[in-house]
């Protein structure tokens, strides 16, 4: 991305008409050379991520200062926090528009005299971060991540619509697949049954194939499916990550991270590259899948699955909401269920994948299983998984049949195939190899083409 | 009246000479021992006393000192008190020793003869001092046999032992004083419960199911590579485990007669005959490091040491002492460890082969069919990650061991017995010592390069796997030694594909440990 030293958004789109309200004037961002960009770029970096440096004090600052890029240079140096509050106070002075609505704190709106949200003590803080913020730079421009500020063009704009966006994103791989023409998030469980496993898939590939970018959380389970099943067909999927890129969580998912990339998608984190994923920070990861997405499908969630607060975040910016239901009493099924009775009406449901391309408005491809309209469940695509089924032995094909309905024991696969023991062992390899099946925790479980497959009849 | 005599201590798995110089004096009554002695020894003081009484010798009411010699060897146990017993009663002239002896043996009050650990190693360095006969207790006499080079005198009693030394004065025609059974000898005789142990191994044949881990089991054993089994409680782990000893071929001769010192110096029991027996130690997992590595005051031999040769199983591995997990990381690699204390060091054998068992979440039932498992997502990783990188790396292989569903445990079709593959456990070790005279294990560098004689397509492939995988040198070579064993156990010269691909699944099982893969 973009040349060495400098950060880049990586793509320069038309500007989005919609400028937050506290954000800077337009003509300003249109009179800002591109040079200059990137140091604003950096700046915004520098000041979000001062501790106790918060959206208020930051609206104010870009206000008072005409940029970050002003702000910031006021404050280095021995006598940067004096200045940069003198600075303020004119500006704020200087502005005509303000009021107590606009640069008061939130709760103190009998003020006498407006006052400033930056004190001395925060403006001091912003001097001593310098270097920090410097580390943080460079770690950013190592890690080749493209930044993206809330004024860039490149700003995914359904991200932008959202109450408090975030300012800031880091982005591994493509920023324009953030803004592509239609985005749909599959989230679910991090616990799925092999059905759910299955039914992942489907969504993620069918959905990739029709032209949506599929969204979602790079988590274990669910997530990860989906997105592997977009990586799979070659296609863009974006994953948003709950701590920084440097603390990519799950480990597991490293190198799925890296073929999402490589596949033109993105991977897109809110925090710098060293923040850990903690408890707290999912929720707010779970609102930009919502935020970046047309439309929330949930695959499977208990009653307590992150998922459902996704399924929130979407209902409440305004977007579309599907749960995929399964049977009553099952565990992993409960909080889709629950979900879709207390939703009544937004929250709605998913009854086929035809079905969900057509509440999307998406159009399906053919020779996807979405061409199979009215059948009871998806069928399989007549290219990929049976291509690669094809080149398999009739010991790896009867043992494969068997793991693609439905998740097995190397004792189970020997009792039902009636081979033996080293024959199985022998054929798992083989599969396991090939990416068609993963072992785990001693069950094989149906992997890549194998996991979209089903033979002839539904399970 | 100053006598000197020739006893033995035990350093680690070796015996060390020790002169005992007992110096009856005339003066206040008193008893000293001077030379590093711990406590045991000290105690000797006491024993001895009413050793000499009830044996119907006179106790001296003399100034006696005791001083052993080297005096800078640290000196323990109760190897030694027989040689002061009978150096109180030379040196008060009640018994007048002639010839080149030797001595060794706990006293108990009432005069017996009692076994003491680490007999064999100390009657051994004894003989090569040229000792020409040692006097040992009677049911150490089988044990001290086996030294070799030396005359092997079997004493029950301290009157007996002084009888032999010939030309007593007084000595055996001396009543011993009346003495008051009240409770029959406990039988310190470890038959019983080492025969109970021998008859426990189950047969291979009642593992119900668990095709994988049977087959990792035997690779593991033809070849002694580590292996670790993850299942759920009731998945037959430790059933598997247990089935080891009857897998496992005799030990050779220069690998019993090591076994037998260590068996000799942990032993609290005498041993019999040369131990053929392919240890199989299963400690606990609230051992200590100390009881692990080995250690304490005598420098005694740990778990390590005691399972040489054989294997170390460690059911739930997770739940075993972090640093106790560690310690295990040198001696895994070495095949021996050296414990060193302030002035002493001691180098016990460990090759040891680790079999290992564990749960894959504190609560056992992760990945047990439909999400049973309740345990919070990213616990089961955690309860993995407390075995160590460095530790997870020198494990070979990895299986998971599913629950069996009832079905299959009703279901009859018999499993393999233990017998056959035994038998291919032997021929494959066979052809491992034929071709370098040592297990595939041990084999690296150079000449497993050249045991794994493979065709250009096996070492391209070879090679895709460890570059994959991103493996170090360490873990590329124990994917050719598994690889080679493999082969070993077709029968076959050369190591293909197949024996890669299968030795790269069982290692790949530890890296996806933990993750719950999708």
């Amino acid at each position: 991305m973009g040349p060495r030293g400098t950060l880049s958004a990586g793509g320069h789109g038309t500007r989005a008409s919609s400028t937050p309200a506290k954000a800077r004037p337009a003509q300003q961002t249109a009179a800002i050379p591109r040079d200059r960009d990137s140091s604003e770029r950096e700046s915004w970096v520098r000041l979000l991520t001062v501790p106790g440096l918060g959206p208020v004090a930051f609206a104010a600052l870009l206000e008072r200062c005409g940029s970050a890029r002003a702000a910031f240079d006021l404050a280095v140096g021995a006598d940067g926090p004096r200045r940069l509050l003198e600075a303020l106070a004119e500006g704020g002075a200087g502005s005509g528009d303000e009021g107590p609505g606009t640069d008061v704190v939130e709760g103190q709106p009998r003020t006498p005299r407006p006052r400033c949200p930056v004190g001395p003590d925060l403006a001091a803080r912003i001097r001593d971060h310098a270097e920090q913020s410097e580390a943080i730079l460079d770690r950013v421009r190592a890690l080749g991540l493209a930044v993206v500020i809330l004024d860039d063009p490149a700003y995914p704009a359904r991200l932008r619509q959202v109450e408090m966006p975030p300012p800031l994103l880091f982005v591994r791989g493509s920023v324009a697949a953030l803004s592509a023409g239609s985005a749909v998030a599959v989230v679910g469980t991090r616990r799925p049954t092999d059905g759910g496993r299955r039914m992942a898939a489907w969504l993620g590939e069918a959905l990739a194939r029709a032209g949506a970018v599929v969204v979602s959380g790079l988590a274990i389970g669910i997530d990860g499916v989906a997105h592997a099943a977009v990586v799979a067909e070659g296609l863009a999927t974006v994953a948003v990550l709950g701590g920084g890129h440097a603390q990519l969580y799950p480990k597991a998912h490293e190198r799925l991270a890296d073929e999402i990339a490589a596949a033109g998608g993105a991977v897109v984190a809110e925090m710098p590259p060293d923040t850990p994923a903690t408890r707290g920070t999912f929720p707010r990861r779970n609102r930009l899948v919502s935020g970046l997405s047309d439309a929330t499908v949930v695959v499977e969630a208990g009653v307590r699955s992150g998922a459902l607060i996704t399924a929130g975040w979407a209902l409440e910016q305004g977007r579309e909401c599907f749960l995929v239901p399964g049977p009553i009493g099952a565990p992993a099924s409960a909080g889709c269920l629950s979900f879709l009775r207390s939703f009544p009406g937004p929250a709605r449901v998913v009854c086929g994948i035809p079905e969900l391309l057509e509440d999307l408005g998406l159009v399906a491809v053919s020779g996807q299983p979405a061409s199979a309209s009215g059948s009871p469940g998806p069928t399989a695509p007549a290219a990929g998984p049976s291509a690669a089924l094809a080149l398999l032995g009739p010991m790896e094909r009867a043992v494969a049949e068997i793991i693609a309905v439905r998740s097995a024991t190397a004792d189970e696969l020997a009792a039902r195939t009636g081979l033996p023991g080293e024959a199985v062992l022998g054929a798992l390899t083989m599969l396991e190899l090939q990416g068609l099946v993963f072992g785990s925790f001693g069950r094989y479980v149906a992997a890549g083409p194998l996991a979209r497959w089903e033979p002839g009849r539904d399970r | 009246m100053l006598a000197s005599l020739l006893s033995a201590t035990i350093h680690g798995l070796d015996g060390r000479p020790v002169r005992v110089e007992v110096d009856v004096a005339p003066g206040l009554p008193g008893f000293a021992i001077v030379g590093l002695a711990d406590t045991a020894l000290q105690e000797a003081r006491e024993r001895v006393r009413g050793a000499i009484r009830n044996s119907g010798y006179e106790y001296p009411p003399r100034r006696i000192t005791v001083n052993l010699a080297p005096a800078d060897l640290r000196k323990g146990g109760a190897s030694l008190d027989l040689a002061i017993a009978l150096g109180i009663l030379v040196g008060s002239e009640q018994v007048r020793a002639t010839g080149r002896w030797a001595v060794l043996g706990e006293l108990s009050l009432s005069g017996d003869l009692r076994h003491v650990a680490g007999l064999l190693p100390m009657v051994d360095a004894l003989a090569r001092r040229r000792v020409r006969r040692v006097v040992v207790p009677a049911d150490g006499a089988d044990e001290a046999a086996l030294a070799g080079g030396v005359e092997v005198v079997a004493a029950t009693t301290l009157a007996e032992a002084a009888t032999l030394l010939r030309a007593s004065r007084r000595g055996a025609a001396r009543p011993a004083p009346p003495r008051v059974e009240l409770a029959e000898e406990v039988s310190l005789d470890g038959a019983l419960v080492g025969q109970s142990v021998e008859t426990a191994v189950p047969d291979l044949a009642e593992v119900r199911g668990q095709l994988e881990a049977r087959r990792a089991v035997e690779l593991a054993l033809a070849g002694s590579h580590s292996l670790v089994m993850v299942g759920p409680p009731g998945s037959g782990k430790t059933l598997l485990a247990r089935t080891i000893p009857g897998l496992l071929p005799p030990l050779a001769d220069e690998e019993a007669r090591v076994a037998t010192i260590v068996a000799s110096v942990a032993g609290a029991v005498p041993v019999r005959g040369l131990v053929r027996r392919r240890p199989f130690r299963a400690p606990h997992h609230t051992i200590s490091y100390a009881a692990m590595v080995g250690g304490g005051p005598q420098l005694s031999p740990g778990e390590v040491t005691l399972a040489n040769d054989g294997v170390l199983f460690l059911d739930e591995l997770p739940e075993f002492d972090r640093a106790t997990l560690e310690a295990l990381r040198q001696p895994l690699e070495d095949g021996q460890v050296a414990i060193s204390r302030v002035g002493r060091t001691a180098v016990f054998p460990s090759r040891f082969q680790l079999v290992a068992a564990m749960n894959p979440c504190p609560c056992g039932l992760a990945g047990d069919g439909d999400a049973r498992c309740r345990c919070r997502p990213g616990l089961a990783e955690s309860y993995a990650a407390r075995i160590s990188g460095p530790l997870r790396d020198r494990i070979d292989l990895w299986v998971h061991m599913p629950r069996v569903p009832p079905a299959e445990y009703v279901a009859s079709a018999s499993a393999e017995p233990s017998t056959e593959v035994a038998g291919r456990i032997a021929a494959a070790r066979k052809m491992q010592l034929d071709r370098r005279g040592r297990l595939n294990c041990r084999l690296s560098g150079r000449a497993l390069r050249s045991a794994c004689s493979m065709s250009a397509a096996a070492q391209a492939h070879a090679v895709r796997l460890a570059d994959l995988e991103g493996w170090s040198v360490r873990g590329t070579e124990r994917l050719l030694r598994v690889a080679r064993t493999a082969a070993d156990l077709g029968g076959e010269d050369r190591v293909d594909c197949r024996h890669l691909d299968e030795a790269a699944r069982f290692r790949a099982r530890g890296r996806e440990l933990g993750r719950r893969a999708g």
